[in-house]
């Protein structure tokens, strides 16, 4: 079969990957479930918080001694803010202890006064603070002088528990520990003279001016935690009077001091109960201050397992989460947002709401921006009145690496999945394709390319059970049935024969009778003739037929092609009236096969060029060997063939004699050609024709294959 | 002479007084199992012109019926009967169990190397294919009953054997002996040898080959295919022999041993 004009298109295994291709929705589907999932869980998640918010804020409910040792600022006092400390501060004038929240001081005092900073904080039950006061030029306290206004000092207005005034002043000599007194109203002379004890502290003295750490017990404050500072600062040496002074309250105070701002004890133990690992609770009192803190937002454990593993993960696992947090917006990142131990209070628009009466959640992103977090507020009433906020935070984080983890999943499975489908259909169409080319690949060599049927057919692959195996078994059967055709159709000339012998043999008798009886001689001659001719045609017709099994019984023998090309062309020449001129290589050539048909085949190719040579031209024959095969050239010079019948030329039954070339004796059937290439087939060799290049004529080519196909 | 004188008589076409009456042959009972009436009647008509005594049977049975009675002194034997393809070849091995010297001819319609190849392994004499001469049928039918004479009835040779080399060509027996070893050989084939060993050395050509048959349509193919069992034949007693050569586009030739 020839493939030449073959349209080649994609074949089958591409045509199946692409198809394939529709797999890779798989993960997207994957995809699109995980993110209606996630927020299905969002949705949840603020669901939850709202309950528990709510439920939190029941327990508040008309607890309003929660939230009144902050009485409602009657003053327009500027407040002390008083932040929890995560941990005991060494008195020792210097800042590193206060873990960078001395960056919240708050500054107080105008030129000419002495400018001051502050910080207070809260750890188990004390009051620590940080003061930094900027004088170039301090003056200590003079030993000799009982006043104690005579010097740089640092002034304590409180109210105890028993609401009373209480006054402590500070002074030192130098950078040191200092000592508290108790001082009268105005501020000279310690009563009772004894150093105030609860009232700690160092003073650290720079070029800048000096630094206090004091510390104090939170019962020294009353209730109303009111608590204001003054710094005197004394310029000159020798006079020792207080040039200027600045405070965290103004000079006009009617007795009454800066309210310090601290959290609720009650409440916090309250909600410490509740307190989530994961989760952000907040307490805000009416203007909304804090007042209660529990929890964390940060998961701890898992970014203690991050910073463990840090190292230890590999990059493409890295790659990985970096590519899975952009799909579904997870960030490795340490969660930052607003510190529970530095704020004071909170602005949100969620807690206004909250504030008006009205529960809600609300989803933003935290303050590093890289992290979703969802907050819920409720308020906490006390009959119609909001006198709190419940805040529940909680990051997207859980929920976030819950579904990076099924991303992860949904990705290997998909991978493992597509990969398994891949190799699978890869096999799988190898394998069709296989059988279909195995299948093509039979049917092709079922028949020569002439369309003869081969004596064996053999179809593989009919056991299968599948549409390829229908197809195979429909060629076989299909093949079975066309090789019974020909079979039929090629005993045809040998019934034909054996069939005509009999009517033949009647008639060759009874002329012969004819004969005898001195019958008419001319008729009876032609008779014979007639009869002669018919007995050739069907010899003919059966010696074609047959003419594979006669070579397949021949002896198959080597044969010196030289010699017995010498001896034929000698003897054809004594009686061909053509000049015959033969070539042939100078070793002997020698080949396998069966003489007597080679004999034939060059009688066919002999009569043919001598039937086309034109008059007085001579005949060439030319032997050449190439490596696997050789060849018998017979060239004469006449008529050329023309290109449509160079196909048909040794096809049975066409011939290219005209009436004219045809003559009485001799029948052209248009075997001699098609035997001929039989003959040249069946000795693993063919028989090609062509003109000569400048169209005086033609040239047959006959080849014989060196190693005999039929040799056993 | 007789070979020679054959061949110089019989030709393609056999003249008309070929199978003339011959009183030579007077007595000889001939059976004819033909299924064709009109070949049938064209067999008989020329044998009894050569005075045989002639029976005709159309089908198998009749004719075993009839022969088992009276053995004739030779059958001619077509192989398809009526319906019965195998017929003549049954006929053949039934004949034969009952008289195992009788000469049977096959004469059929037949023609393929298998069937020849089965008539002769049955035991029959000679096996010619249709269509046939009158002439070449007439002059067969006379060797083969020469043959039974002789086998009958051993006498010595009245002419010596034709020796070329170690060929040994017995003309009357019609027997031909290879180093001193009978061929079993058909006429034709015996003709064949005879033909080629006439002039060992010069070829002879197809054509020539063709007269000596003395059948009635031959074809190079055929000379080519009886050449091809005869040298097997000689081979089946001298795996050396090459004594017949091809003379490639004209014929065959004897070569002459060294």
């Amino acid at each position: 079969m020839k493939f030449g004009s073959r349209i080649i298109g994609p074949r089958l295994a591409s045509k199946l990957l692409l198809a394939g291709c529709v797999l890779l929705l798989i993960p997207w589907l994957g995809l699109q479930s995980l993110r209606a999932m996630q927020q299905f869980l969002t949705d949840g998640q603020a669901e939850a918080q709202l309950l528990t918010a709510s439920g939190i804020a029941a327990l508040l409910h008309g607890r309003r001694e929660l939230f009144d040792d902050n009485p409602a600022s009657t003053s327009q006092l500027a407040e002390l803010p008083l932040y929890p400390l995560p941990g005991r501060i060494l008195l020792d004038g210097f800042a590193e202890d206060w873990q960078g929240l001395e960056q919240r001081s708050q500054h107080y005092g105008e030129a000419p006064g002495p400018k001051f900073s502050l910080i207070i904080g809260e750890n188990k039950q004390r009051i620590y603070g940080l003061l930094k006061v900027h004088d170039s030029s301090p003056v200590y306290r003079h030993p000799a002088y009982l006043r104690l206004d005579h010097s740089d000092h640092v002034r304590f207005y409180f109210k105890d528990a028993d609401n009373n005034e209480g006054r402590l002043l500070i002074t030192f000599e130098g950078s040191g520990k200092i000592t508290a007194y108790a001082v009268d109203e105005d501020w000279r002379i310690a009563t009772p003279g004894n150093p105030d004890y609860r009232l700690q502290g160092y003073v650290d003295i720079d070029e800048d001016g000096y630094s206090i750490e004091f510390s104090l017990p939170l019962s020294m404050l009353g209730e109303q935690h009111q608590l204001g500072l003054a710094v005197a600062d004394v310029d000159d040496p020798q006079q020792r009077t207080i040039a200027h002074m600045s405070r965290t309250f103004p000079q006009i105070n009617q007795g009454a001091y800066n309210r310090v701002l601290i959290r609720s004890v009650a409440t916090e133990a309250i909600i410490q109960g509740l307190q989530r690992e994961e989760a952000q609770i907040w307490i805000f009192d009416s203007v909304l201050h804090v007042r209660a803190i529990a929890g964390g937002l940060a998961d701890q454990t898992e970014d203690y397992l991050n910073a463990e593993q840090q190292h230890a993960i590999p990059l493409w696992q890295s790659l990985i989460d970096a590519i899975l947090g952009k799909l579904i917006g997870a960030s490795s990142q340490q969660l930052k947002d607003f510190d529970p131990l530095q704020t004071l209070s909170r602005d949100d628009a969620l807690l206004h709401t909250a504030m008006t009466g009205l529960g809600s959640t609300q989803r933003r992103a935290s303050l590093d921006g890289r992290h979703q977090i969802i907050a819920a507020a409720q308020p906490i009433l006390d009959g119609d009145s909001v006198i709190g906020v419940v805040l529940i935070e909680q990051s997207t984080a859980t929920i976030l690496s819950l579904q990076r983890h099924s991303l992860q999943h949904i990705a290997l499975l998909s991978l493992l999945s597509l990969s398994a489908i891949v190799i699978v259909l890869l096999l799988f169409s190898a394998r069709l394709t296989w059988r279909i080319t195995r299948l093509g690949s039979d049917t092709d060599r079922a028949s020569d390319e002439w369309g003869r049927m081969q004596q064996r057919v053999d179809i593989r692959g009919t056991h299968a059970g599948d549409e390829i195996g229908d197809l195979s078994r429909n060629i076989e059967q299909l093949l079975a049935r066309l090789t019974r055709y020909q079979q039929f159709l090629s005993a045809i000339p040998r019934t034909l024969r054996h069939e005509i012998n009999n009517p033949l043999n009647t008639a060759a008798t009874s002329l012969e009778h004819l004969q005898s009886q001195g019958g008419d001689k001319t008729y009876i001659d032609s008779a014979q003739r007639g009869l002669q001719r018919i007995s050739a045609i069907v010899d003919s017709l059966a010696e074609a037929a047959s003419l594979g099994d006669a070579l397949n019984s021949d002896e198959i023998l080597p044969i010196n092609l030289s010699a017995l090309l010498t001896t034929y062309f000698k003897n054809q020449s004594r009686r061909c009236p053509l000049k015959i001129e033969l070539s042939t290589p100078d070793d002997d050539v020698w080949v396998q096969g069966s003489d007597i048909h080679i004999e034939q085949l060059l009688d066919k190719l002999f009569d043919n060029a001598v039937d086309f040579a034109t008059h007085d031209t001579r005949i060439e024959i030319r032997l050449s060997t190439t490596k696997s095969h050789c060849f018998i050239g017979v060239k004469n010079y006449g008529p050329i063939i023309k290109e449509v019948e160079m196909a048909e030329l040794f096809q049975l039954f066409h011939s290219r004699r005209s009436s004219e070339h045809a003559n009485a004796n001799s029948q052209h059937l248009g075997l001699g050609l098609y035997i001929a290439r039989l003959i040249c087939e069946r000795h693993g060799g063919d028989l090609t024709v062509e003109n000569l290049s400048q169209g005086e004529g033609v040239i047959f080519s006959a080849s014989i294959a060196f190693t005999n196909p039929n040799k056993k | 002479m007789a070979v020679k004188r054959d061949l110089i008589q019989t030709k393609r076409y056999a003249s008309p007084n070929t199978f003339k009456r011959r009183e030579t042959h007077l007595s000889y009972k001939i059976a004819i199992v033909e299924d064709d009436p009109d070949q049938r009647h064209n067999y008989a008509t020329a044998l009894e012109k050569q005075g045989y005594e002639i029976s005709v049977y159309a089908e198998r049975a009749s004719a075993r019926e009839a022969m088992s009675r009276t053995m004739p002194d030779l059958v001619v034997l077509d192989i398809i009967l009526g319906n019965e393809i195998d017929a003549g070849f049954q006929l053949c091995r039934e004949l034969l169990a009952i008289e195992a010297n009788l000469p049977v001819l096959f004469l059929t319609e037949r023609v393929d190397e298998i069937d020849k190849i089965s008539g002769l392994r049955l035991g029959a004499w000679d096996y010619q294919p249709k269509p046939v001469s009158l002439g070449f049928l007439v002059e067969r039918i006379a060797s083969l009953l020469r043959l039974k004479a002789l086998r009958d009835d051993p006498t010595p040779a009245t002419r010596p054997a034709h020796e070329t080399g170690h060929l040994s060509i017995d003309e009357d027996a019609m027997q031909i002996h290879w180093r001193e070893q009978l061929l079993e050989l058909t006429i034709t084939e015996f003709r064949l040898i005879a033909a080629l060993a006439r002039r060992p050395g010069y070829p002879v050509a197809y054509e020539a080959l063709m007269q000596a048959t003395i059948q009635q349509y031959v074809t190079r193919n055929t000379i080519n295919t009886h050449m091809r069992n005869i040298r097997r034949k000689f081979c089946g007693l001298d795996s050396a022999f090459a004594c017949i050569g091809n003379e490639y586009g004209h014929g065959y030739r004897w070569v002459q041993e060294d």
